[in-house]
């Protein structure tokens, strides 16, 4: 028997890779929320850029022995979309068009320094839940997670999901009993050629190759906003690209009839930022957000708000239903 | 009175454990240990049916699931019976996962093309434009 053969067979053994979730439900969670006081969406709190285990310790506190009041609290007024999930980024308005932010994005890419070779390697910081969606009285998780893959060439692999740190999003929280941050909460081990991935190898860095890539990922025959927005989601969920390939997919962005820009933004760690969106045209009750620094010119995150109530997730108009971070190295390190 | 250390009675996972690694024995049906090695085997307890199902993932055994992002990632839409679902609820869908014991989930555009398929204990990342999955049983 071979070491990874024997490594396989105890892993398949082992009950305690994947820990069972600890869900709070709604109803808990949004009580809680109004009890303590979390300021509305307009009057949000300073960021609190590059500070990481962010909940103070007085909240903290309140919660846990809220928590102990809430079930037997009843008629709680209908809670607000934020007061559920994190609030949504705030927008400084500009005047530039799509393709004046985007060329000044490939601008910054395009200065020395950057990315200059791509890896098979995609590090991201994220905020989920998770919904039972055929039990109306399943509770939804909340998750805060990073996500680390790494494969070779090989197809082998691993990827490793760990609880993670509070960022600066108000509102994003997670219930009291979820994993302490650094906690692993799964780990994906791939033998030599096992894993999959959607791109055995990054497109060239024109926007033809990218633009190909992403009618195969998407489905979609003529690119719109979203779909180019997705296919960057699909690309960077396994990739960390070069500057110049992220230039190209910012081509493909600019080249959507329908893209608009949000404004000017702090994402969820701090950094500056400028959003373009889309709407998926086959998904209109979400609307997607590719958050593009205006430091670096990279690709920042992603950010999806539900524009519609969405009874299987559970949640009103207008509430963040995801974020997803990437170019997080350092916070992950521990460097910021 | 039954031995169920007996090859028939062991669970498949220690029967192979103690085929493949010289120098174990069964303890019981679900238990084997390898004294000169200091290792001990526990096949977990809702294994004892029988069965191989188990959570694939983050997704809940017994359970199907959808996920916003590629490798299991992002938001998760989970099923707890088999059938065909919307996956509305979320913006795309990058990866299913099919934590069932049986059958076969499958990701499927709105005209029913057929995108990636999960096998019972597995997962698939997924491509196109889906709106939809499909459990058999």
């Amino acid at each position: 028997m071979s070491d990874d053969a024997l490594a396989d067979a105890l892993r398949r053994l082992d009950p305690a890779r994947t820990p069972v979730d600890a869900p709070l439900p709604l109803d808990a969670e949004r009580r809680v929320r109004e009890i303590v006081g979390r300021p509305a969406a307009g009057a949000r709190r300073a960021p609190r850029a590059r500070r990481r285990f962010a909940v103070p310790g007085v909240v903290a506190a309140c919660v846990a022995v809220l928590l102990a009041v809430v079930v037997g609290v009843v008629a709680a007024p209908a809670p607000s979309a934020s007061a559920l999930t994190p609030d949504p980024l705030a927008y400084r308005p500009v005047s530039d068009s799509v393709a004046e932010v985007i060329d000044e994005a490939q601008d910054r890419l395009a200065e020395a320094g950057g990315v200059n070779s791509s890896e098979r390697r995609s590090l991201s910081l994220g905020w989920y839940f998770s919904a039972t969606a055929d039990d109306a009285d399943a509770a939804t998780v909340f998750r805060r997670e990073w996500v680390d893959l790494r494969w070779n060439a090989d197809l082998s692999g691993q990827i490793v999901t760990t609880a993670a740190e509070a960022t600066n999003a108000a509102g994003d929280t997670v219930p009291s009993t979820d994993p302490t941050p650094g906690t692993l909460i799964s780990e994906l081990t791939f033998r030599r050629g096992q894993y999959s991935p959607i791109s055995f190898e990054t497109p060239e860095a024109t926007p033809d190759a990218m633009a190909d890539w992403i009618r195969l990922v998407t489905g979609a025959d003529e690119i719109e906003a979203a779909d180019a927005i997705v296919g960057a989601r699909r690309m960077l969920e396994e990739w960390t690209l070069t500057d110049a390939q992220e230039s190209a997919l910012l081509d493909v962005v600019e080249a959507a009839p329908d893209a608009t820009v949000l404004g000017e933004t702090t994402d969820r760690l701090g950094r500056p930022a400028v959003a373009v969106a889309g709407v998926p045209s086959g998904i209109a009750s979400h609307e997607l957000a590719l958050l593009i620094s205006t430091e670096t010119g990279r690709i920042l995150g992603l950010e999806d708000t539900l524009r519609d109530a969405d009874p299987a997730l559970k949640l009103p108009a207008d509430s963040v239903a995801e974020y997803i971070l990437w170019d997080v190295d350092a916070w992950k390190n521990g460097m910021r | 009175m039954t031995d169920d250390t007996t090859p028939s009675n062991l669970h498949p996972d220690v029967a192979y454990a103690l085929r493949e690694v010289p120098g174990g024995f069964a303890i019981d049906s679900h238990h084997a240990e390898w004294p000169e090695l200091g290792m001990v085997l526990e096949v977990p307890e809702h294994d004892k049916r029988g069965e191989h199902d188990r959570a694939v993932g983050s997704c809940a055994t017994g359970a199907i699931c959808a996920f916003s992002g590629s490798n299991l990632s992002g938001t998760r839409l989970s099923w707890s019976s088999c059938g065909t679902y919307s996956t509305s609820g979320l913006s795309s869908v990058g990866s299913i996962a099919n934590a069932r014991s049986a059958g076969y989930l499958q990701a499927r555009t709105s005209s029913g093309s057929v995108v990636a398929t999960a096998i019972a204990g597995s997962w698939s990342n997924t491509s196109g434009a889906v709106t939809n999955v499909r459990c058999v049983s």
